[in-house]
Parts: C-alpha cells; sequence; structure tokens
C-alpha cells in the first residue's frame, strides 16, 4: 500500500512539470505610443510600451510579438526591431538595448533572454511590413514576461 | 517503522519540489491591439483589387494606349510589376505588352521663387527697369515690383532681372546683348527687335544665360511674333552655357525660334502650346522634358512641336510629352531623331525624315508618396482573329 502511494505521489509529479511556473502580472505595463490604427502596407510604424522591472535585481526578459490576421501571416512579411531604454531613478541614467528579433513562425517574432537590470523600462519596436502586404485587419499582439 | 522511514522520505522529496518550484516565478503582461492595413500603391486612385479590365474590338495590327497613374502611399520605395492576361487567350506571338514611360517631370514642375536678395528695386529706386539697368553695376540683382512696364527693355550688363512675386509684364519685349544675364519670374510680350518681333531676342553671341519661369506671349498683338528668338539667320552666332528652362510659351507664331548656331542650347522643362510651330528652325540643341500640345501649324496643316529643315544638326530630342497630335517634322531631306519621347495616346507624331520611339518603361519602382503616370500599349498581330477580347491587367508592388 505504501509502495503504491509512494508511486502515486511520484507519478503525479512528474507527469507536472518539474518547476510549475507561477505568472503574476508585470507591473507598471502600459502604452506609451500606439500603433496607428490604419498602416499601409510598406511603411513602418513605432509601438512603445513601458513597464516596471518587479525586482531590485537583474533578470531576463523574453518578448514575443505575435501579428495575426484572418487569413494567415506568412515568413518575412513583418520585420520587427527592438530597443529597450531602461533607466532607474533617481540616477536617471539611461541605457539603451538594441532587440533581436527572430522570426520563429509567420507572424511571431522573439527576442529572448535579454537582461534587464534598471527599475524603469521602456520597449520601443518597430515594425514594418513589405509593400505587398495583403490588406485586412492585423492583430498585434505583445507578450513580455520577466523571469529571475 | 519502515515503511514510516519510506513515507516521511516520499513526503520530504514532495515538499522540496513543491519549495522548489514555489521560487520559479514569471512575471507578465500582455498588450494587444488592431490596425486595419490598407496597400501600399493605388491604381488611378483606386485600392485593392488593382486590377485593369479593359474590353476591345481587336482587328489585326491594332495598337491600344492605356494610360494610368500609380501612387504610392507609403514611406519606402515600391517596385511594382504588371501581369496581364486575356480572354479569350492569345500567345506571345498574338500580343505584344509594353510599359511605356510618360514624363511626369515634364514641363514646368517647379514654381517660380524670387531671389532671396536684391540689389535695385523697381520702381523703389528707379520708376523703369531701364533706369534700374542703366544703374546697375555687373553681378546685381534688379527686382521689380508686381505691375505693367510698358518699355522696351535692353539688358546690356551682367546683371539678374527677376519678379520680386506677382505678375510683372513688360510689353515690349527684351533684348539681351550681354552675357552672363537672367531674366526670370516674367511676363514678357513682344516687341520688333532687330525687324524681328520677339518677346526675348538673343544677341548672336552670348554665354551664361538663363531664361527661366517667364510667361512669353503675343499678348494683346496680332502680329507674327516669336517667344525666344536665338542669332541671326544667316549669320555667325554662338551660344555658350545658354539655358530657357521652367517657362510657359503659347500664343505665338513659333514658341522658340533658333537659328545656326555654335554651343548647345538646353530647352528643358518648358511648357509650349498654341503656336504655330513650339519650336522652329530647330538645331544645335539638347531639348527635353517639355511638353508640348495645340501647336498647329496653319502652313503645313500639322500640328508641329519641333520643326527642322536642312540647317539642323546636334539635335537631342528625348523625354518631351508631345500631346495630342503635336509631331516632330523634318522639313529637308536630312535626318532628326526624336527617341525616348511620349507621344500621347494616338501613337508617334512626325512628318519627314524623323527617327522616333517611345520610351520603354525601366523603372518600376515608385518613390515614397510619388505619383507616376505610364501607359500600357498593347499590339496585336496582324494576323489574330478579330475579336472582343477582354483585357486583364493586375498592377501589384513586387515580392
Amino acid at each position: 500500500m505504501l509502495l503504491t502511494l509512494g508511486l502515486l505521489i511520484v507519478l503525479s509529479v512528474f507527469q507536472t512539470p518539474l518547476f510549475p511556473r507561477y505568472f503574476r502580472p508585470l507591473q507598471g505595463l502600459h502604452v506609451v505610443k500606439c500603433l496607428p490604427i490604419e498602416m499601409i502596407a510598406g511603411s513602418t510604424y513605432e509601438w512603445v510600451v513601458g513597464f516596471v522591472n518587479p525586482k531590485s535585481e537583474a533578470g531576463l526578459m523574453n518578448v514575443t510579438l505575435e501579428i495575426a490576421e484572418e487569413h494567415g501571416i506568412g515568413f518575412g512579411e513583418f520585420m520587427v526591431e527592438g530597443l529597450l531604454e531602461a533607466y532607474d531613478n533617481p540616477q536617471r541614467e539611461h541605457i539603451y538595448i538594441t532587440l533581436t528579433f527572430t522570426e520563429v513562425s509567420g507572424g511571431t517574432f522573439q527576442a529572448l533572454r535579454t537582461s534587464i537590470e534598471k527599475r524603469f523600462n521602456c520597449l520601443t519596436l518597430k515594425i514594418a511590413s513589405v509593400p505587398n502586404l495583403m490588406p485586412g485587419k492585423y492583430t498585434f499582439t505583445l507578450n513580455i514576461t520577466l523571469s529571475y | 517503522m519502515q515503511h514510516k522511514k519510506m513515507l516521511i522520505a516520499v513526503l520530504a522529496i514532495t515538499l522540496l519540489v513543491g519549495v522548489v518550484s514555489a521560487y520559479v516565478i514569471l512575471w507578465f503582461g500582455q498588450v494587444q491591439m488592431t490596425a486595419s492595413v490598407k496597400q501600399a500603391v493605388l491604381l488611378d486612385g483606386e485600392s485593392y483589387p488593382k486590377v485593369i479590365e479593359e474590353s476591345a474590338d481587336v482587328a489585326g495590327g491594332m495598337v491600344l494606349y492605356k494610360c494610368h497613374w500609380l501612387q504610392s502611399q507609403t514611406s519606402v520605395p515600391v517596385t511594382v510589376q504588371f501581369e496581364t492576361t486575356y480572354s479569350p487567350e492569345l500567345t506571345d506571338n498574338e500580343i505584344t505588352t509594353e510599359i511605356l514611360e510618360i514624363f511626369d517631370d515634364a514641363g514646368l514642375v517647379q514654381s517660380y521663387t524670387p531671389p532671396a536678395s536684391f540689389d535695385i528695386l523697381v520702381p523703389e529706386h528707379h520708376s523703369t527697369i531701364s533706369g534700374a539697368i542703366a544703374a546697375a553695376s555687373d553681378g546685381q540683382v534688379i527686382g521689380v515690383k508686381e505691375g505693367t512696364y510698358d518699355e522696351e527693355v535692353t539688358i546690356n550688363k551682367k546683371i539678374t532681372l527677376a519678379s520680386r512675386g506677382g505678375i510683372v509684364t513688360i510689353t515690349k519685349g527684351i533684348y539681351i546683348t550681354a552675357s552672363n544675364v537672367k531674366v526670370t519670374g516674367l511676363t514678357i510680350n513682344p516687341r520688333k527687335i532687330l525687324g524681328e518681333m520677339s518677346c526675348i531676342y538673343l544677341a548672336p553671341t552670348l554665354s551664361d544665360i538663363e531664361i527661366s519661369f517667364n510667361d512669353l506671349s503675343r499678348g494683346s498683338l496680332i502680329d507674327r511674333a516669336v517667344g525666344i528668338l536665338l542669332g541671326v539667320y544667316g549669320g555667325t552666332s554662338s551660344y555658350t552655357n545658354v539655358r530657357i528652362t521652367h517657362n510657359r510659351i503659347h500664343d505665338l507664331t513659333t514658341g522658340i525660334y533658333t537659328n545656326p548656331h555654335s554651343g548647345v542650347v538646353s530647352i528643358d522643362h518648358n511648357e509650349i502650346y498654341n503656336c504655330e510651330a513650339g519650336i522652329g528652325g530647330a538645331t544645335v540643341a539638347t531639348i527635353e522634358y517639355n511638353v508640348f500640345y495645340n501647336n498647329y501649324n496653319s502652313w503645313s496643316n500639322w500640328y508641329e512641336a519641333i520643326g527642322a529643315d536642312d540647317t539642323a544638326m546636334s539635335l537631342t530630342i528625348q523625354y518631351n510629352n508631345f500631346l495630342g497630335d503635336d509631331s516632330v517634322a523634318m522639313y529637308g531631306t536630312s535626318w532628326i531623331f526624336a527617341y525616348n519621347n511620349w507621344w500621347d495616346c494616338d501613337g508617334i507624331d512626325i512628318h519627314g525624315n524623323v527617327g522616333a520611339s517611345f520610351m520603354i518603361k525601366t523603372d518600376l519602382t515608385l518613390q515614397p508618396y510619388e505619383t507616376d503616370w505610364f501607359c500600357i500599349c498593347y499590339t496585336f498581330a496582324v494576323d489574330i482573329y478579330p475579336y472582343t477580347y477582354t483585357i486583364t491587367t493586375t498592377v501589384k508592388p513586387a515580392p
């Protein structure tokens, strides 16, 4: 009986992720500058988002931008560049980190394991599309994850 | 006892795993928005799908010209491409499709901007233009206030004569006898200069002359008159760095007349219309980026943008828009050439020994926010089956 109980516990532990993740809302996340409601294919637009580093220590940031349209998006239809501006208060010493995004699937871009140290962070995304992009309604979803 | 120890061990391991897991906490945030993306290029002002569909009753050997315009809405250069299909289907032997260049940058294009500063003002400093010229030193700029100046003007010094803005009308022509002269922004009507009724007369030997942004016409006169006359017929003339640019030249017998001379005269970006001949006696000149229309020669009974005779030599006629039936004519037996021009949708208009061509459009890139006119030319084979064909042309940014 004890063996069975032990087996059940072990199985339950191994059937769930070894280190299950607990998500907390990212502090102070807000849009500083919106994308325009109407875009023109081929042009470049900026999307600026601010957030606060929740812990006073260095962490790692993963950023994922997902662009979706009902007919689907192919590889290479969008180009994304990122620039993280970070600073502390009251020092106000700003640092700038360029984020390199990789398109992992059509319309999904990732910039992984960017080190963040400062308290206040402002992420500027430059989103460009190809001139022959199919006109339509596109949804842009930006996910930011911090871990320590 | 052993069972109890094992149970405690298992519970301890589970607790440890839980404690470790508790440290794997992520901070997560998401923002989302929706945007409507519009196409980069409009065709004839219309949006997607960018398709031209035309029906034509086609006979063998027929040529169709169809003008359209593209407009870029984006901040980056866009290269477009064309795809054409026919219904019923036609083979490459039965139809040839070419994209022809219309020169959007021909004609006046820019508007007149007065010089930044003036040395002598008319009428403030001198009541007449002639008085101001008499008082001027070489290199000075004379600025003329809006108004009508009923005087015979002769420029015999190295000066600039310019409008300060508004309409400055000189009713009795300008005779230029000095080099290093610029005449700009004026409305000029003709007078008889050396026996020739002309708005501007260039003496036979001059250099560094610019005649720009002027409006030249017969005005209220009913006599035969020339807009700009260069040199003396039968005499010896020489011109170095003479440029006639961005002028509106109209309602004259001949817009510009070039007597035989040495040195190439540049005639560019002018709008020349309602003359009997746009440019007469054309010789030793580069004529490009001009727009010609409605220049009807009642003597020859054809529309004549440019006319030449056997005195013609070193003529370059290119990148001009010859609208309507305006033609290039050769009255003599030698040949002149007018390659790479736009001849409007009625095809190439020439008289006499003139070699001429449209310009095939090779640059299919639109600059940011540029509007570009072009023409699609469909040439049907002589032995094509006569029928009503539907031509569908799709224009889209190149991948």
